[in-house]
């Protein structure tokens, strides 16, 4: 166990001094970033960072049609506007909107 | 068009977007909801049902505000013999969700302290409902419920409840235990003391009823309106008007039921006989309230003749017909009295359904039967607009298409031109007065809804049952409109433009003198007189007799100058006599009533009286001139007869005195002071004149019971409130 760990230390020390004056150009530098394993950080930044893009016309109606399901109650434009007659001693009340028959 | 948008800004506006889903959404709907209430709309409480469905409001209290915001007040609506009205237009399906999201409401555990708030409001709110809409049994279940539960403030609520039961029920010893139960506690609220307020007042202490409730108004009046499942707690200005003018030692018993069944939490109101009829839009103040059972017992009242009135939850009435009375009014004079008011659930029409087309003639009535009635009539209701607001509308009997008006049967048949044929409505438009067209048209003007009612009677004539609730929804109503169209002189008639619909149909009788709708029209134009003052009797008469001539048929000249006034008639009486003479040949029941009247024009009383007494119903004029020909028995029977319409002229106060003249009879100038005051009556006293002439005719009278007659007269047709 410890016979290898010195040959990696001895190992790792030549390479270092072998490299050490070693110059890459811009296109190999950037060549080893590009194909180097990205950390998670990195991945979520990237992904965030990404754009998209939007069509801006379905985006705003799916919106707004969301928004309207959401807040607005399905009978809302259904009249209840009520008016109470007296027809024959009886209190009849006529609901708009619920007229069985119309002149 | 599309625009370049970077994921983290994406993220950050789906972030901003279910912020608002989860928290500005649901408040801003809450505060829309809450804003509506405040003005009154219906539409709040399709606000607070939304706010009420987002899955992340408050469970408890969205609910409790949606069942609030569908039931609103408990102001009863009020029902006196005389009329009825008022009250909060909740509807019975309204009513029955509230229950029911309630119901749910209370299966929840509240955890927080505003939970649990809300969850004694749902109760408080649901006992309230089940009080309102007269359910006692269910009432009872939920008090139980409240009784075993954990929390001490359901506790006292439901022991609150179960006091009020007791107090309802004549239990005030079982009442009073609970109120000295939670007396020395904390957890008393407005209900608590509204109940001690009530077992006060029951128990005849007025003083310190009246005391509690001006400590409830000062402190939290608005409580007052929704307690026990009524409106009619306000009692603070109620008890100078009772103290003053109704205090006193009788009661008055009886019962309210439907059906036979007893109908419990009905409030009981009285009203001075003499006031008519009115109430409070805030709702009446009880002076009694029926039990389990269906009975009460009221506060004690001093002498009087008393208009008794009842006050329930409108969505009770929607499938209840009102059946009436033993009595109109109730006298109280040196003992108790009795009243008792039933109702009948409505029979069902089967034929036609509502807003049913008619392409044909002819038309079936069809109706469930009913065990005990001994005939039921069909009722077209004409409204007096037949288009539009439908203000005023008055229900006519329909003669079907044998000529007969009262059906054994359960379905009957009639013809819309035989009703159109025989106009015996006389409605005046309100543009202008101008006579209105159905009078001359006839009803089933085609394109018009004419909505349908049967109603049941025994064969006392007394109506057990009809199709009409109390209280309905227009669009439940049976109704027929005839298909077809109007001719150009109908249209004139339709249109009210009656000088010209004359010269239309005066030139087509030039032409063709046996037009028979030419004489028709005209008949009904010139009889009635298409504005005040443009009658033509004369020419009435004639197109009229030529119309009988042709079509065999005398209804429509008995129709058209039935109404004629007693001058009228003594300016025509011999076409009237001819007309009567033609008439009685067949006599219809409305025959006796306009020969009556010919009798009285031409002074032959005795005549007047025999015809009135063929007639279907008594009449106060044939009571007055029983009494003007001195046969004061006869005029006490007429009163006590089934086919009287019981009025303040049925108290025993009248019949005493009656009676009393039979036994002491007035002699001299009084009698002929008397019997005057009674010609004018059967003749009809002029609207203005009526206060003078029994100022004059009392100044004369010293005879007690002439004077007590004269009095229940003056009263019984309000003249005291005429100006």
């Amino acid at each position: 166990m410890d016979k290898k760990d010195k040959l990696g230390i001895e190992i790792k020390s030549i390479m270092e001094e072998e490299t050490l004056d070693l110059t890459l150009s811009q296109k190999a530098f950037d060549n080893i970033i590009q194909h180097r394993k990205k950390s998670l950080r990195e991945k979520i930044q990237e992904f965030i960072n990404k754009e998209i893009e939007i069509p801006v016309a379905p985006a705003i109606i799916g919106f707004a049609a969301l928004l309207a399901v959401t807040l607005i109650p399905m009978d809302i434009f259904k009249s209840q506007n009520e008016r109470i007659i007296d027809m024959g001693g009886s209190y009849v009340i006529i609901r708009e909107g619920f007229e069985v028959s119309k002149k | 068009m599309k625009i370049k948008i970077k994921i983290k800004t994406l993220i950050f506006a789906v972030f901003i977007l279910t912020l608002t889903f989860i928290w500005a959404i649901p408040t801003a709907t809450l505060m829309i909801a809450g804003y509506l209430e405040t003005k009154d709309s219906e539409k709040a409480s399709l606000f607070y049902e939304k706010y009420a469905s987002y899955p992340t409001t408050p469970s408890i209290e969205s609910k409790y505000l949606h069942a609030n915001s569908l039931i609103r007040s408990f102001n009863k609506f009020t029902i006196f013999l005389t009329g009825w009205g008022g009250g909060e237009n909740t509807s019975p399906e309204d009513i029955e969700k509230a229950k029911q999201i309630l119901m749910e409401t209370l299966a929840e555990k509240p955890v927080k302290n505003r939970e649990k708030d809300y969850y004694i409001k749902s109760y408080k709110m649901l006992l309230d409902i089940l009080i309102a809409s007269g359910d006692a049994e269910t009432l009872q279940e939920w008090i139980a419920f409240g009784q075993k539960g954990t929390d001490e403030r359901l506790v006292y609520t439901a022991d609150v409840y179960d006091g009020f039961l007791h107090h309802v029920n004549g239990e005030g010893e079982a009442a009073k235990s609970i109120i000295e139960k939670y007396d020395e506690t904390e957890l008393k609220d407005t209900i608590f003391y509204v109940l001690k307020a009530e077992i006060a007042l029951f128990d005849g202490k007025y003083e310190e009823s009246e005391k509690i409730y001006d400590n409830i108004y000062k402190n939290n009046w608005r409580e007052l309106g929704k307690s026990f499942g009524s409106g009619g707690y306000y009692r603070n200005d109620w008890f100078d008007r009772f103290m003053e003018d109704f205090k006193g030692d009788n009661v008055i018993t009886g019962t309210v039921t439907c059906e036979g069944k007893p109908m419990p939490f009905v409030e009981i109101y009285v009203q001075e006989a003499k006031e008519g009829f009115s109430f409070y839009a805030s709702g009446e103040n009880y002076v009694a309230i029926t039990d389990v059972n269906g009975e009460f017992k009221t506060l004690g009242l001093k002498d009087g003749l008393y208009s008794v009135g009842i006050g329930v939850d409108g969505s009770v009435l929607a499938n209840k017909a009102f059946q009436g009375s033993t009595m109109q009014y109730v006298e109280l004079n040196g003992g108790d009295g009795e009243f008792h008011l039933s109702f009948r659930n409505t029979l069902k029409i089967y034929s036609p359904e509502p807003g049913e087309k008619l392409s044909g003639e002819e038309f079936t009535v069809s109706w469930e039967e009913i065990e005990d009635a001994a005939y039921y009539k069909v009722e077209p209701v004409v409204f007096y607009e037949p288009f539009g607001e439908r203000g005023i509308s008055t229900r006519i009997y329909a003669k079907d298409k044998n000529g007969e008006y009262k059906f054994t049967e359960n379905q009957a048949v009639f013809n819309i031109n035989m009703i159109r044929n025989n106009p015996y409505i006389t409605v005046s438009d309100s543009d202008n007065g101008y006579l209105g067209a159905q009078a001359v048209l006839g009803i089933f003007i085609p394109g018009v809804e004419y909505p349908i009612v049967v109603n049941a009677y025994d064969e006392n004539n007394n109506l057990i049952t009809g199709s009409l609730p109390l209280r309905s929804y227009y669009e439940h109503i049976p109704s027929i409109t005839a298909e077809g169209s109007l001719n150009e002189g109908e249209n004139f008639i339709y249109r009210k433009n009656y000088p010209a619909a004359i010269e239309y149909y005066e030139n087509i009788l030039k032409e063709n003198p046996d037009d028979i709708d030419a004489l028709r029209y005209l008949t009904r134009i010139y009889g009635i007189g298409w504005k005040e003052g443009e009658q033509n009797f004369e020419r009435a008469f004639t197109l009229g007799q030529r119309y009988t001539e042709i079509s065999g048929n005398r209804e429509l000249l008995t129709n058209t100058l039935g109404g004629m006034n007693i001058s009228e008639i003594k300016e025509n009486r011999e076409n009237v006599y001819l007309t009567l003479k033609e008439a009685m040949k067949e006599p219809d029941f409305d025959n006796y009533y306009f020969l009556s009247r010919y009798y009285i024009a031409v002074e032959n009383y005795e005549g007047a009286r025999e015809a009135l007494q063929m007639a279907e119903n008594v009449t106060d004029n044939l009571i007055f001139l029983n009494m003007y020909f001195g046969d004061y028995k006869e005029a006490v029977e007429s009163i006590k007869s089934e086919r009287f319409y019981r009025s303040r002229l049925s108290s025993n106060k009248v019949k005493d005195a009656i009676e009393a003249l039979d036994e002491s009879p007035p002699r001299g100038d009084e009698l002929k002071v008397f019997n005057d005051f009674l010609l004018k009556l059967i003749n009809g006293i002029p609207y203005g004149e009526t206060r003078n002439i029994y100022n004059k005719t009392v100044k004369q009278i010293s005879n007690s019971n002439l004077k007590t007659i004269i009095d229940e007269i003056y009263l019984d047709r309000n003249w005291d409130l005429e100006y």
